[in-house]
């Protein structure tokens, strides 16, 4: 199997937009997604007919019908397994999944599991608002503990799962994560998502802003902004704050993150290909920074590319007839 | 039961779907008809661009009888063309025979569609909430698969005359019990008939016809009587249930008294159930 790497440096964002009304809520975080993705798409001169981007159901699922390229709005909590299918069909494809916090870690999150260890070579979005907003804001897998929603009049007593920890623990060799309102960040975290071979994972904090408004206000406000998310960079230490005047190292004697001075001498240095690295940082909480960036890359043999070089090597029992009678077979004779 | 020789899911198989959307459902009479109704079912599949369910069970799984094999050369093959023409094109034009839409693959230039589970606009495929274009696509969709009962067999008669008093009519596995049962009853001078249904969604188009020539018709089932159900629904004849949901399969003397007097067999330790329809 040869993949051909084809460009359209032509094309302009808006040529990758369909001639479908966009419909979502005013002031959706899902439409600044969808800008950055086009913008990713012109940035990286993907060839529309040779894209494909394949959704389950809820709000982020109508994704599809906004691009040109090829799409395919599917079963929910399925996309992985129609992306998958659709990859093996033809490797050449460039297959983009959208999913959200339900579609992909609830009622999909076997499939999720199953399509990041195998490493299908997919870029898998995860819009994360931290609500069930399609049916109109009922808690999902990710709202924290307390959330309280219309199927959660009390307020949730479930503990929330973390998307990034979980593909993590899934085996998925590219985890990310970024904001819909950081639309720099956001491009250039698709653009380096979309470059990795075999499944690339990437957690959008996106907010809804009818039924869980401002739930990530107390990481993407910009007052509390830069002490609450510590940007990952591959080679650069791990500083945040106003001046950069924060760091995060390993706790002496321990396997856990701490906050010191940046001055210290043992901030810890990103390295992406590190999974306890990754992990640490994957599952931080108040009152640690939230962590954005390439969490994790570790490229590895991708599950399309295993499938067709083992297709190539000639078998002893492509024989159909052959295989058919073989064994216990007899002939009656009339 | 799991493991177990059963026929209950027939009704999911042909209601089961979402939305008023009914697909083609086939069931396999013998452990070798297993190999030529999967092939039917892909025939299908490919022609009118519908999932095919292809309803087994545990008798016919665990069942084994020879089997002439097939040469690969000698089997069907149905080769599906791609659209590439771009003059003209929706994703949802239909073939004027079948109802099929274009097959287009992902990658063809100038093609690009977006296709998915939301009510769509008959031609363009785009979302369509619009009243009209739901009904009208609605019915479409009953209408391909009601279609391909113009492309499948004629129901026929597997033992006995196309009219009498009495039809046992049965679908998968209990064909040979059936059988058997209808040639002992034969023997012994009634007047019974065996027909049995490979093809229950859609029916085969003279089925209903059929059944009216007969002045009862008897529906053996591994089931509560679901078959018996469609048939009353489908043609309003006054179809008779005889239901077994033991696990087991029927036996051929359950089927025998049956149709010899009515009378409801002796017990053969698990129970038998009760009638349907």
């Amino acid at each position: 199997m040869t993949v051909t790497t084809i460009t359209d440096a032509q094309l302009a964002p808006k040529d990758y937009a369909s001639d479908q009304e966009v419909r979502w809520c005013p002031g959706c975080g899902d439409y600044a997604i969808l800008k950055a993705v086009q913008k990713a798409c012109a940035d990286l001169g993907l060839v529309r007919e040779r894209t494909v981007f394949v959704s389950g159901i809820g709000c982020a699922a109508r994704f599809p019908y906004y691009m040109s390229t090829y799409g395919f709005h599917t079963v929910h909590g399925r996309a992985p397994a129609i992306a998958t299918g659709i990859k093996l069909a033809n490797p050449e494809l460039d297959v983009w999944v959208l999913t959200g916090d339900g579609d992909g870690l609830s009622i999909g999150g076997n499939h999720m599991l199953h399509v990041l260890r195998r490493n299908v070579d997919l870029n898998i979005i995860l819009f994360n608002n931290e609500i069930y907003g399609l049916t109109k804001g009922q808690y999902s897998p990710t709202s924290r503990r307390g959330t309280r929603s219309p199927s959660t009049p009390l307020g949730s007593i479930e503990n929330p799962v973390s998307a990034c920890a979980f593909a993590l623990g899934a085996g998925a060799r590219f985890v990310a994560r970024s904001i819909d309102t950081l639309q720099a960040h956001l491009i250039a975290t698709l653009k380096r998502a979309h470059t990795h071979r075999g499944a690339s994972f990437v957690e959008i904090l996106q907010n809804c802003v009818v039924f869980n408004d401002a739930v990530f206000e107390h990481i993407t406000g910009k007052e509390v902004a830069p002490d609450a998310q510590v940007l990952a960079e591959h080679g650069k230490p791990l500083l945040f704050g106003k001046n950069k005047e924060k760091g995060l190292r390993l706790k002496p004697g321990t396997l856990a993150l701490e906050i010191v001075a940046a001055t210290a001498g043992d901030v810890l240095v990103h390295d992406e290909t590190n999974r306890p690295l990754a992990q640490l940082l994957a599952a931080l909480e108040p009152p640690f920074p939230a962590a954005m960036g390439v969490l994790y890359c570790s490229p590895a043999a991708s599950y399309e590319r295993d499938v067709y070089a083992q297709q190539a090597v000639p078998k002893g029992n492509s024989d159909l007839d052959a295989l058919l009678n073989s064994e216990r077979t007899w002939e009656v004779v009339p | 039961m799991p493991t177990k020789a059963e026929q209950s899911d027939l009704f999911q198989a042909v209601h089961g779907r979402n939305a008023d959307a009914p697909l083609a459902v086939l069931a396999p009479a013998s452990t070798a008809d297993c190999f030529d109704i999967a092939i039917e079912a892909v025939r299908l599949a490919t022609k009118y661009m519908t999932p095919v369910i292809v309803l087994s069970d545990g008798y016919l799984a665990h069942a084994a009888e020879p089997w002439r094999i097939p040469r690969e050369a000698d089997l069907p093959r149905f080769p599906v063309t791609y659209r590439t023409d771009p003059e003209g094109f929706h994703p949802f034009l239909r073939d004027a025979e079948t109802l099929a839409r274009p097959w287009v693959r992902p990658g063809t230039p100038q093609l690009e569609h977006r296709i998915g589970g939301l009510e769509r606009d008959y031609d363009s495929g785009h979302i369509s909430y619009d009243p009209d274009n739901h009904a009208r696509m609605t019915k479409a969709r009953a209408d391909k698969i009601a279609g391909i009962a113009n492309d499948i067999p004629l129901q026929h008669v597997s033992l006995g005359d196309d009219r009498g008093k009495l039809a046992v009519v049965g679908w998968g596995s209990t064909f040979g019990a059936i059988h058997q049962a209808v040639k002992i009853a034969r023997d012994e001078g009634n007047d019974v008939a065996h027909i049995h249904v490979r093809y229950l969604s859609p029916f085969p188009r003279n089925l209903g016809e059929l059944l009216k020539r007969y002045d009862r018709v008897l529906v053996p089932e591994m089931n509560n009587g679901q078959l018996v159900k469609l048939l009353r629904a489908e043609y309003l004849v006054d179809a008779e249930g005889f239901s077994k949901v033991t696990g087991k399969p029927f036996r051929v003397t359950d089927i025998v008294q049956r149709i010899r007097g009515g009378a409801p067999p002796p017990s053969e330790g698990s129970g038998l159930g009760g009638e349907a329809g």
